[in-house]
């Protein structure tokens, strides 16, 4: 017992950082269902290229000699630029070229598209760096290196903070930006009713467009993130956390914005520090392997209760 | 019109006739004269680089023993198959090579999980491998007469490494964390099987999920546990994140893995906190022999690359096999051999001079002379040193 | 000539919904399509606000060709229009729903709002203030922060209108908006739609089944039936026109209803 009092704290930051990180690409998926009613199987790996293209800027400027001069935070932001845009505009691309064209095919057909596309880049990006760097795993040059120690059993690594930090920011610019701004509203009216945001002059596909912009921008700032807080990234980092995402915005209720916050925070909460609460509950019975277990299983219980997730409506067939 | 519909169907006729032919005599009477071998190591996905090196490897030995084939009338054919790492498509593999029947034996796998179920395939055929890298013992037990290996298993791995962590580093409390695969379960159990022998204490054993980059869960409870040494079994990719996260936690426990962490990529993703990690492999230090930096040398000339830890396994593996076969055309008097001629001139192979060891196959198809070596990371530069090695066979459970 | 029409015509597999079509409006008339159910007045209203492309003929805005063009470029255009089953955007609040309606009138740039800078949040004000101001005009003054489903059913109606009105049309089309409602909500309706054309000189079309509303504020009528225009004229004429008379026998008289 004394020894679970020990590890709790750290377990929940640990659980917290994950979340942060799950949070952000949940949204991605969130929002684009929201706006299409389809799911970005693709989401995965534009978080990867997000991951590639953060570490490749932070890389650069490491080969430039400008990453020793700059203050640690403007490197960050200058690598979560280039992770954002290279994501949000590969996110666009993505809608145009596998998406569109087969807007109004059967729901199956653009779920094919998007497996296709997800292969495709981790190929892609395989073959990139391969030919580039000679390597497809890249490692990612450490920017926040302090650890904050509060007790020999809380050590507070500086890097989980950034994350933690930069993921509060960037989620919170999301909401102003989906509350407030006319193209936030623009969103939220296409994800309503497509025809009838038309008749107030908005155009759906410009609209589409941004959505795809702005979740592909999430997911590649959370790439960036994932990069600086892990250090190594390989063309297939995008799977696990995919799935991992996508699990986070169904229990958070898909196409909920606050969901899929909520989703990711509370599955990276169970996966660390659950599994350890029951590990010690059952006497090691239950090893930290089933962290996976025990966080499906209560997304099972949840949407047993609750089918359209936390925050989610309930489901709700459109006539 | 009556009259040109009758003259297609006889000229489809006439096709499909000439089709089946063909396919009965190129399928049934193989030219006598061509005699392939194969690799099957993963080509793509995230193991390539390994596998590529395997490949390259026994590209060498086949390059050399040519004109030997040539002399006694075949012409020597490499064809170098992708597994993807993955056992489907190893199976796949196995059974694209058992139809080609001009395919005389197979250099690889390098996963034992995809050799497993492949080895089923090749059973049928009787059609011979050379293992380069699988170690799991569960390979050669199953006492197959056309499964070999020529480098050590795991469960001289694991003891290997147990008794150097207990005797030489003195660590009397152990965690073990593996990646839930046939090999790093199998590495992890065989390592703490012995360590308990040994007498030392195991904290707890815990399975992380490969491909994973989070590992805080498992290393908050490690941690709690206060270990003098971690073992980890699994790969690299894992293993070093495991290390650094380990670290940044202020966990000081000793590092000690399995040959999955035998890659270069360890000290570029550990960094400094790779100083002071261990690994047991099977591969040994290539330029601690003359005849090995000749080699080495070799390769790095032809290919413009260092070569990869089993690049000269996957040369050996490759001769040994050859070897096989040109005695299998002796005894079968200068003619083609059969698969099984091939399957039992391979597992006689004794005393053969590789230049990772020698190999002498015994009833299972285990290497008498594999070696096993225990690495320290004494810089962050790879590979690190071989501060001790040992022969295999004496730590084979009998 | 505000709204003009030549000669449309839509076809739907076998049947002809709406057959040769001329039909026109002034700036800042009342107008009101009637005709049995099935006639084909939704569907002239859906090709009015580019739902559904014209087979043949063209539609002109302030001479500015219509047809072919998509609903959010015929709204660009300056029409409007409300839903005869209410359309709002149900899971947004009343005033969301009507700044969405002002959409095209922000001029807010993606750069602007990222930087958030001074131009766009006085712009903000502005449409903020825009909006109350049409909340207040359509009598769902304090309702701002209302989720808009959680409405009843005649502030839905008459949100429908507010933003119908925030896209600051020259011509609004109404889908029976009357519909539903009890004699004192229909009789405040007639009045609102009057006070809108007399005070914001918008032109409004409307399609409605209560014979009260569309003879007491219609300035023209047009009847269809099965597709085809059977008469125009004013509500005097409609009342004694022969034809119209008799579509209507066995449904129901003008003058019963």
């Amino acid at each position: 017992m004394e020894q679970l009092l020990h590890i709790l704290p750290q377990s929940l930051l640990d659980g917290l950082t994950l979340g942060f990180v799950y949070a952000m690409v949940a949204l991605g998926y969130t929002m684009i269902y929201g706006v299409m009613e389809l799911i970005n199987f693709a989401h995965s790996e534009v978080f990867m290229v997000g991951a590639f293209a953060g570490t490749e800027m932070l890389l650069f400027l490491q080969s430039r000699g400008y990453l020793g001069t700059m203050p640690a935070p403007v490197a960050l932001i200058v690598a979560l630029m280039a992770g954002i845009l290279m994501s949000g505009t590969l996110g666009v691309l993505i809608e145009r070229i596998a998406y569109r064209p087969i807007r109004y095919a059967p729901r199956l057909v653009p779920f094919i598209s998007a497996i296709g596309v997800s292969f495709f880049l981790q190929d892609a990006v395989r073959l990139i760096e391969g030919l580039w760097k000679n390597a497809f795993y890249l490692t990612a040059p450490s920017l926040f290196t302090s650890v904050i120690t509060i007790t020999p059993g809380l050590r507070v690594p500086a890097k989980s903070l950034i994350v933690i930090l930069a993921a509060l920011i960037m989620m919170l610019a999301l909401n102003i930006f989906v509350t407030r701004s006319k193209w936030g509203k623009a969103i939220r009216a296409v994800a309503q009713d497509k025809e009838t945001a038309s008749l107030m002059s908005i155009n759906v596909n410009s609209v589409i467009a941004l959505t795809f912009f702005v979740g592909g921008g999430m997911g590649g700032a959370a790439g960036t993130l994932f990069a600086t807080q892990y250090s190594l990234i390989d063309p297939y980092i995008g799977f696990i956390l995919g799935i991992k995402a996508f699990t986070a915005a169904v229990l958070g209720g898909i196409g909920s914005i606050p969901g899929a916050m909520v989703g990711g925070l509370l599955l990276g909460i169970l996966e660390s520090t659950g599994i350890v609460i029951l590990g010690f509950a059952t006497h090691g019975a239950i090893g930290i392997e089933y962290k996976d277990v025990l966080a499906f299983v209560i997304l099972i219980i949840i949407l047993i209760f609750k089918p359209g997730g936390i925050l989610g409506e309930e489901v709700r067939e459109k006539v | 019109m009556q009259l040109r519909c009758k003259s297609l169907t006889f000229f489809l006729m006439a096709a499909l006739v000439l089709v089946v032919v063909g396919l009965v005599v190129t399928g049934c009477a193989p030219k006598a004269n061509v005699i392939k071998v194969a690799t099957v190591t993963p080509l793509s996905g995230s193991q390539a680089a390994v596998g590529e090196s395997i490949k390259l490897g026994a590209q060498i030995a086949v390059e050399e023993q040519k004109d030997a084939f040539t002399k006694l009338g075949f012409a020597l054919q490499l064809d170098p198959q992708d597994d993807q790492a993955d056992p489907k498509v190893g199976v796949d593999v196995a059974q694209k090579l058992i139809a080609d029947k001009e395919v005389l034996g197979v250099d690889g796998h390098y996963n034992s999980g995809v050799a497993i179920p492949a080895s089923e395939v090749y059973k049928t055929d009787n059609l011979t491998e050379v293992s380069p890298a699988n170690t799991n013992p569960k390979v050669t037990d199953r006492k197959y007469l056309d499964v070999n290996r020529i480098c050590a298993r795991d469960d001289e791995q694991g003891p290997f490494g147990a008794d150097y962590a207990f005797n030489t580093l003195k660590a009397k409390n152990i965690y073990i964390v593996d990646d839930k695969t046939t090999y790093g379960a199998g590495v992890a159990q065989q390592f703490e099987a012995r360590a308990k022998a040994d007498g030392a204490t195991i904290l707890g054993h815990d399975g992380i999920t490969a491909g994973e980059t989070d590992f805080s869960a498992v290393l908050d409870k490690a941690g709690s546990a206060k270990p003098d040494l971690l073992y980890f079994g699994g790969m690299f990719p894992e293993g070093s994140l495991l290390l650094k996260q380990m670290r940044d936690k202020g966990i000081n426990a000793t590092f000690m893995g399995a040959d999955g962490m035998d890659d270069p990529q360890m000290a570029k993703i550990a960094g400094n906190d790779v100083i002071g990690a261990y690994y047991t492999t099977a591969a040994g230090d290539i330029n601690s022999t003359p005849e090995g930096k000749a080699w080495a040398d070799k390769y790095t000339k032809e290919f413009n690359q260092q070569p990869g830890a089993y690049a000269v396994y996957g040369y050996d593996s490759m001769n040994v096999l050859l070897d096989g076969i040109k005695k299998a055309i002796a005894d079968n008097g200068g003619k083609a051999p059969s698969r099984l001629q091939v399957s039992q001139a391979v597992r006689a192979t004794k005393d053969f001079q590789g230049i990772s060891s020698k190999v002498t196959f015994d009833d299972k198809g285990d290497n008498l002379y594999a070696m096993l070596f225990m690495k320290e990371y004494k810089t962050a530069d790879y590979p690190p040193a071989v501060i001790q090695s040992g022969t295999a066979g004496q730590y084979l459970q009998k | 000539m505000l709204l003009e029409a030549r000669g449309v015509s839509k076809r739907f597999g076998g049947l002809m919904a709406i057959d040769k079509i001329d039909f026109t409006m002034e700036a800042g008339q009342i107008a009101s399509i009637i005709g049995p159910n099935g006639a084909g007045k939704t569907t002239f209203f859906n090709m009015i606000s580019g739902y559904y492309f014209a087979d043949q003929g063209t539609i002109t805005l302030d001479g500015k060709r219509l047809t072919g063009r998509s609903p959010e470029h015929v709204a660009g255009c300056g029409i409007a229009r409300t839903f005869q089953n209410i359309r709002l955007f149900p899971g947004l609040m009343v005033l969301e729903n009507v700044l969405v309606g002002m959409h095209r009138h922000l001029s807010a740039n993606l750069a602007q709002i990222v930087l958030n800078t001074r131009g766009m949040r006085r712009e903000e004000q502005r449409a903020y203030e825009e909006a109350r101001e049409l909340l207040i005009y359509t009598g769902l003054e304090g309702k701002e922060q209302e989720l808009a489903k959680n409405l009843s059913y005649g502030d839905q109606r008459r949100l429908e209108l507010a933003r119908a009105l925030a896209v600051k049309p020259k011509l609004l089309l109404l889908d029976e908006p009357t519909a539903g409602m009890n004699p004192r909500e229909t009789e405040e309706m007639t009045t609102f739609i009057r006070r809108v054309r007399d005070e914001r000189n918008i032109a409004i079309l409307l399609i409605e089944h209560d014979m009260k509303v569309v003879m007491g504020i219609s300035e023209r009528i047009t009847v269809l039936n099965y597709g085809v225009k059977i008469a125009e004229g004013t509500p005097k004429e409609i009342r004694s026109h022969s034809e119209v008379i008799a579509a209507y026998l066995g449904e129901e008289t003008p003058e019963e209803s």
